[in-house]
């Protein structure tokens, strides 16, 4: 039984996981990303610690979510969809986010004191848990090298210190017993994390409005390939789209 | 109160103070705040040399937050390579902080003031981290201020607004957590094994099992590429190259730094001898790409200021060469010249580079164009900032006598008592290419054609942005005569 919902509940954060980089619509990522967030609430409460459960669903899932939909509420409806920007390069995002992952599970398959056989490494709820913080770690590291596009990056970059901070709680828990530190520093990091992206947002809002790119090449952004030509940068025309976009969101 | 708290509260208040400040008052105000964190450290001495050791601050002293013990309470401590640094980070604050004051009030009475909104607050913020930094007794503690440096460091970077700097402060930005990440993945795995973070006790308890040296490398990494180097550089010229100049005084002189601070001590003071030989020597070897790829990239630059960023990446270079160095050499005499020599180029390289992004910015500001070959000429018209620009070159390149050739003397010495040929060789190489890139300055400045033709006749440059730009060359050069007390002061035990 107990396996059961571990398995329903790391198969859904995997799919959440994927689904917030594969989702075509920006809208939609968020959404994919919220519910990241929730089911990873979900962990936490099975892994009995509450107060991170809480402050997952309030602020990884909650405020996050919610700025980060702001954000992208502020771009102009056109630009909303183009989240399947020319993709980086490849060799660079798969070696990396294999490096990781080979890494994390050698950890989890080595760890030291014990003579428990690799079999038996699905037996221990911390240990799947720690296996699986792996698998998100590796996909969300695979994504931030893989997309340019900035906000699918900040997205990245925000399932890695999930997956970390699951790996941690998860590690701590199968090899000592789980003390309120490992809480504190949890709920300290998660904190932290949110700062960091707040403030991500506010500098990507505010080069968006300067550049008209959503990626950190200088090159200039390409024309849509859409029959309407660009819309020229100005405030008050944006605005009315903004508004317009927001109507039509509602 | 302890003198630790001190240094903590002191720039956090002075960030609340200084939010609204009106320009006309802020002169004065600022110096006070500087002397009063300049009590602080001198109440931190006092308290440091309290032992009767024949090596001066050498007595730790701790401070924790609310007598809250570790591991769940904020835990400090100052030993006396961390007063240096923290000495060093208010000398460096205080003077770009006065330049930034005259600079950032315009070349004339009359023009704007042209602070950005927010500068002062986080200029204070920063002050704060560095010393949180240099003062951390505890891995996590370290995190929180790194974490909180970095994100102090990317507002100030895209202060101005310019689409830019806004792209360089996403880089930095990107980057930075993505490092910091990897140092958060490194500590999680290391209290997951061992249930605590403090460096002290982690000393004692650490093993040389997987785990650990896991652990150890993910820290590792990220510090390498918070530390800008080579293949992890990308980030660091743009940022530094389009920052306001006392930002980037400060960024080159102290924050990349930080990240070193933090490696250095992990290394050779918890994890002594930990270390893999082979890792010892990659990391020397990525130093070394750093100091020959960065000095190739600064030579081929055409903006002063982004020569001046890429020569910051070169220098960094040097500091990894400490691992090898001193990993040959564990608990010999070449080792502790290591240690020492690495910290003195920190610090030499700290007041040089600082002095070096100020007197360019003055020489910017008078011709207004941030061309090498708008300085053709220059010499015989601002050559106060020129002759700044040089003594800070000096201990740059590593000549006699000065900070960074003292440092680069010790490591040279350490190279050669562990037969380490080639990292002799690439200490001498480095410094052949730094003065190539820094004669290529010269060179155009001191055009007898241009002179003659009378080119590089500009607007007066301001004398004290000149002078505050020399004081800082003139340290890392007095370095050189007065070597011995920050080099006793970095005779670290765990080596020995």
């Amino acid at each position: 039984m107990q396996f059961a919902i571990d398995i329903t509940l790391a198969g859904l954060l995997l799919v959440a996981t994927w689904q917030t980089f594969r989702a075509t619509h920006l809208p939609r990522a968020v959404v994919w990303f919220v519910a990241f967030g929730l089911v990873l609430a979900l962990i936490w409460v099975r892994l009995e610690v509450f107060a991170i459960a809480l402050a997952e669903a309030m602020v990884g899932a909650g405020v996050t979510g919610w700025l980060m939909h702001r954000a992208i509420q502020s771009l102009p409806a056109s630009n909303q969809d183009k989240t399947s920007l020319h993709p980086n390069a490849r060799w660079l995002p798969l070696v990396s986010s294999i490096a990781v992952w080979l890494t994390l599970m050698a950890v989890v398959g080595l760890r030291p004191n014990t003579g428990m056989p690799p079999s038996q490494l699905f037996g221990d709820a911390n240990l799947r848990f720690a296996s699986l913080a792996a698998w998100v770690i590796a996909i969300a590291v695979f994504w931030f090298f893989r997309q340019p596009h900035l906000l699918k990056r900040l997205f990245a970059l925000n399932l890695i210190a999930a997956g970390v901070f699951l790996f941690m709680i998860s590690m701590a828990r199968h090899l000592r017993d789980l003390d309120t530190v490992a809480q504190a520093l949890v709920l300290t990091g998660m904190a932290i994390s949110l700062a960091a992206t707040s403030l991500a947002l506010h500098i990507f809002t505010r080069y968006y409005h300067s550049s008209r790119s959503m990626t950190l090449s200088m090159a200039p952004p390409k024309p849509p390939k859409s029959p309407k030509p660009p819309k020229p940068p100005k405030r008050p025309k944006q605005a009315k789209q903004l508004k317009q976009a927001k109507a039509g969101h509602r | 109160m302890n003198p630790i708290l001190w240094l903590l509260i002191v720039p956090m208040v002075a960030a609340l103070i200084s939010y609204r400040l009106p320009s006309r008052i802020m002169l004065p105000i600022f110096i006070l705040l500087m002397m009063l964190q300049g009590a602080g450290l001198w109440l931190l001495a006092n308290a440091l040399s309290h032992a009767n050791s024949s090596i001066p601050l050498s007595d730790p002293v701790t401070f924790s937050a609310g007598q809250w013990m570790a591991p769940l309470g904020l835990h400090f401590v100052a030993d006396g390579l961390a007063w240096l640094m923290a000495a060093t980070t208010t000398v460096i604050g205080l003077l770009s902080g006065i330049y930034a004051i005259l600079y950032l009030r315009g070349a004339n009475q009359h023009d704007q003031d042209r602070t950005p909104h927010g500068f002062w607050p986080l200029f204070w913020l920063l002050q704060t981290a560095l010393n949180g930094i240099w003062f951390a007794a505890d891995l996590f503690n370290a995190y929180v201020a790194l974490e909180a440096l970095t994100l102090i460091a990317v507002s100030m970077v895209v202060l101005q607004g310019s689409e830019k700097s806004l792209a360089a402060g996403l880089r930095y930005l990107y980057t930075g957590l993505l490092s910091s990440l990897c140092v958060l993945l490194g500590v999680a795995l290391l209290y997951s094994a061992y249930g605590t973070l403090e460096l002290a006790n982690l000393r004692d308890l650490l093993q040389n099992d997987w785990v650990t040296q896991t652990a150890l490398l993910f820290i590792t990494l990220g510090l390498i590429i918070k530390t800008a180097i080579v293949p992890f550089h990308r980030w660091l010229p743009q940022a530094h190259g389009v920052a306001l100049a006392p930002i980037s005084a400060l960024h080159s002189a102290l924050v990349v730094k930080s990240s070193f601070y933090i490696l250095a001590r992990l290394w050779l003071e918890t994890g002594s001898g930990l270390m893999h030989v082979s890792l010892a020597q990659l990391l020397g070897a990525l130093g070394a790409l750093s100091i020959f790829y960065a000095g190739y990239k600064a030579l081929q630059q055409r903006d002063i200021k982004m020569l001046v960023a890429y020569s910051t990446v070169a220098q960094l270079g040097y500091l990894l060469l400490l691992f090898p160095l001193a990993y040959a050499s564990i608990g010999t005499n070449a080792a502790v010249l290591a240690w020492q020599g690495s910290m003195l180029h920190v610090i030499a390289h700290a007041f040089a580079k600082a002095a070096m992004f100020l007197s360019i910015s003055t020489l910017i500001l008078a011709l207004g164009s941030k061309r090498i070959s708008a300085l053709a000429g220059i010499s015989t018209h601002i050559p106060l900032s020129l002759f700044a620009f040089g003594l800070a070159s000096i201990s740059l390149m590593g000549l006699p006598p000065s900070g960074g050739f003292n440092g680069k003397w010790l490591m040279l010495q350490s190279a050669l008592s562990t037969g380490q040929w080639h990292w002799a060789l690439v200490l001498i190489a480095g410094s052949l290419l730094t003065a190539m890139y820094i004669f290529k300055v010269f060179s155009v400045s001191f055009d007898q054609r241009a002179i003659d033709a009378g080119r590089g006749t500009v607007a007066r440059a301001p004398w004290a942005l000149e002078v505050i730009a020399l004081i800082l060359a003139s340290i890392a050069i007095l370095l050189g005569f007065a070597a011995a007390f920050p080099v006793e002061l970095l005779t670290s035990e765990a080596l020995l």
